[in-house]
């Protein structure tokens, strides 16, 4: 694994060899040449370079051409780039701002700050050739955290391009396939579509506007996409759309999934529509870079009755995986997935306690090493690996990580009452303690609310309880809060 | 015109009329989430001639837009 060339090196080298293939398809931006593309790239990297050895870049540019180069700017200069979503609310933009302390800011709207602000363009280039050999890290992917403060998670260069590397082997990008890049840009799943397309040749067609969000089926459809990177609640979105009719999506070859449970149902949906398409699954945490597991998942698994969802796969090359029963003892049954290797981020951005508490000294089975528990619990069955639950109270919707400490934090912060947050079928709910709300308080709440949390993260209702329920030992009882939910949601449904 | 509005939004979100007020919005409603705004385009592209556009997607993010675009449709 030492001969893992750098994303930059396999970069240039893909750039040459390519030159006149598309690197970037974009609906708004027009398509660009992988020759023109790695110019907008030395433009951007040098212009990271005159701010010092190892800058931070904020990069608060919409899903396309610009946001892919500046980020590919920010690998070759050696400076350490943080997405951010430009649709987020500006409160969470503020907070990410403040956390990570930019050097530079590149944004293409007013981005209102005291830091420097480059505002590209798409037409601007450069031809100097310097890719800068650095050790510092690659990226911070800030997410949900169970405070209301989004966590940074620290990705080195090595980490990175292992990825990277893991992903394209394993789904088999070639330099004529066209990669979606539909998860945005804050959410670390984009990092496998960008990065595997634009070190292959291939070319990368963002998702970006409203229209590919909503209808991605339409959009998988007119560009002519061969490989699709997504999470599987988009099936579910797609097929409610009316839109996954058989043949309709010919062109696709390649289907990955990671980020939540992919059940046998929604690939049988979405083989109707794409015949022959691969389903590739994978599982991994942001503090592992992206996934750390792949499969190809065989049609005697997608018909099996036997499974609620499909196996998570191996461990690919560089990285281990186990599970840790309650006892701290490895577990051939199940247990809490515990993760070692190549892969595990450099740790929490600024937060050394945190790091130390989250990457713990265990031994998988080599020697104690440095690992990372998941809190997700799975189990072995016929030697596949299973996802059964989270252990904590995070949960996923749409395959987006939320805190639902944070969601309980913003209602409580905007009505001053306390407030426990659960999650029913993919939608949170808020439950406010000891306050009776109006059907009017509850939208100015939830106006509130949206100012701090990203739209995947509003409660889908906020209910009033005179005091929360508890169980025997006098905790809050969390399933008697769900039945509560059902009740209010059928009484609001009359 | 601006009732009729109402009613596709409330067929959209799969609730009563008179649950609808004049500020709702998408996250604002708790009904209207993204899945329900896109069955609102859907009934809009069916039932309405209107096209899925990234525009069109945000301007029926509000009863406001809605209701606006329903009246200057029957100018």
């Amino acid at each position: 694994m030492e001969n893992t060339k750098s994303i930059a090196q396999n970069f240039f080298e893909v750039a040459k060899l390519f030159e006149n293939n598309i690197a970037v398809d974009d609906p708004i931006d027009g398509s660009i040449s992988y020759k023109a593309f790695a110019r907008l790239v030395l433009y951007f990297a040098n212009n990271f370079m005159g701010f010092g050895k190892n800058p931070k870049i904020l990069i608060h540019l919409p899903q396309g051409t610009l946001a892919y180069a500046a980020m590919m700017g920010s690998i070759v200069s050696g400076a350490t780039y943080a997405p951010v979503n430009v649709s987020s609310p500006k409160a969470r933009i503020r907070m990410i701002f403040g956390q990570f302390c930019p050097d530079l800011v590149v944004s293409s709207s007013n981005f209102d700050t005291h830091i420097p602000t480059l505002v590209p363009d798409v037409t601007a280039s450069s031809t100097d050739f310097m890719i800068s050999e650095t050790s510092a890290s690659s990226y911070v992917i800030f997410t949900s955290g169970s405070t209301g403060m989004p966590k940074g998670v620290e990705i080195s260069r090595a980490s990175h391009s292992l990825h990277v590397e893991n992903w394209i082997k394993e789904h088999g990008i070639m330099s004529n396939d066209r990669v979606s890049q539909h998860p945005s840009l804050s959410f670390d799943l984009s990092v496998s579509d960008i990065y595997g397309a634009l070190t292959t040749g291939a070319t990368l067609v963002p998702f970006g506007r409203k229209l590919d969000k909503m209808f991605p089926a339409r959009s998988i459809k007119s560009s002519k996409i061969s490989v699709w990177n997504s999470t599987p609640s988009v099936i579910n979105f797609m097929e409610s759309a009316g839109e996954l009719a058989p043949s309709s999506m010919p062109s696709l070859r390649v289907a990955s999934f990671v980020g939540e449970p992919l059940t046998p149902r929604q690939v049988r949906v979405l083989r109707k529509a794409a015949p022959n398409v691969e389903i590739h699954n994978g599982y991994g945490p942001t503090e592992a870079t992206v996934a750390v597991t792949h499969t190809l998942i065989t049609n005697e698994e997608i018909n099996s009755s036997n499974y609620t969802s499909l196996p998570l796969g191996d461990a690919m090359v560089g990285n281990r995986v186990c599970l840790v029963d309650l006892d701290g003892q490895i577990s051939e049954t199940e247990g809490e997935i515990v993760i070692a290797g190549k892969q595990l981020a450099v740790g929490y951005w600024n937060d050394l306690e945190q790091t130390k508490k989250s990457f713990r000294t265990f031994d998988i089975g080599e020697g104690p090493e440095r690992t990372y528990f998941t809190g997700d619990w799975a189990r072995w069955i016929d030697k596949r690996l299973f996802f059964v639950e989270r252990m904590d109270q995070q949960v996923k919707v749409n395959g987006h990580r939320v805190e639902l400490e944070a969601v309980s934090k913003a209602v409580s912060d905007a009505t001053g009452f306390a407030v426990i947050a659960i999650q029913l079928d993919q939608k949170i709910y808020a439950f406010v303690e000891g306050r009776s709300l109006t059907k009017n308080e509850v939208q100015e709440l939830l106006e509130e609310t949206g100012k701090i949390l990203d739209q995947y993260a509003q409660p889908s209702g906020i209910f009033c309880i005179d005091r929360f329920p508890q169980n025997e030992n006098n905790k809050i009882d969390l399933s008697a809060l769900k039945i509560e939910a059902l009740k209010q949601i059928e009484i609001a449904s009359r | 015109m601006k009732q009729k509005a109402k009613i596709a939004l409330a067929e959209a979100l799969e609730c009563e009329v008179d649950e609808i007020s004049d500020r709702s919005g998408l996250g604002i409603h708790p009904k209207w989430d993204s899945l329900a705004h896109m069955r609102l385009l859907l009934i809009l592209e069916r039932e309405y001639n209107v096209s899925i556009t990234d525009e069109s997607i945000e301007r029926f993010m509000t009863l406001d837009g809605l209701q606006k675009a329903f009246v200057e449709s029957e100018r």
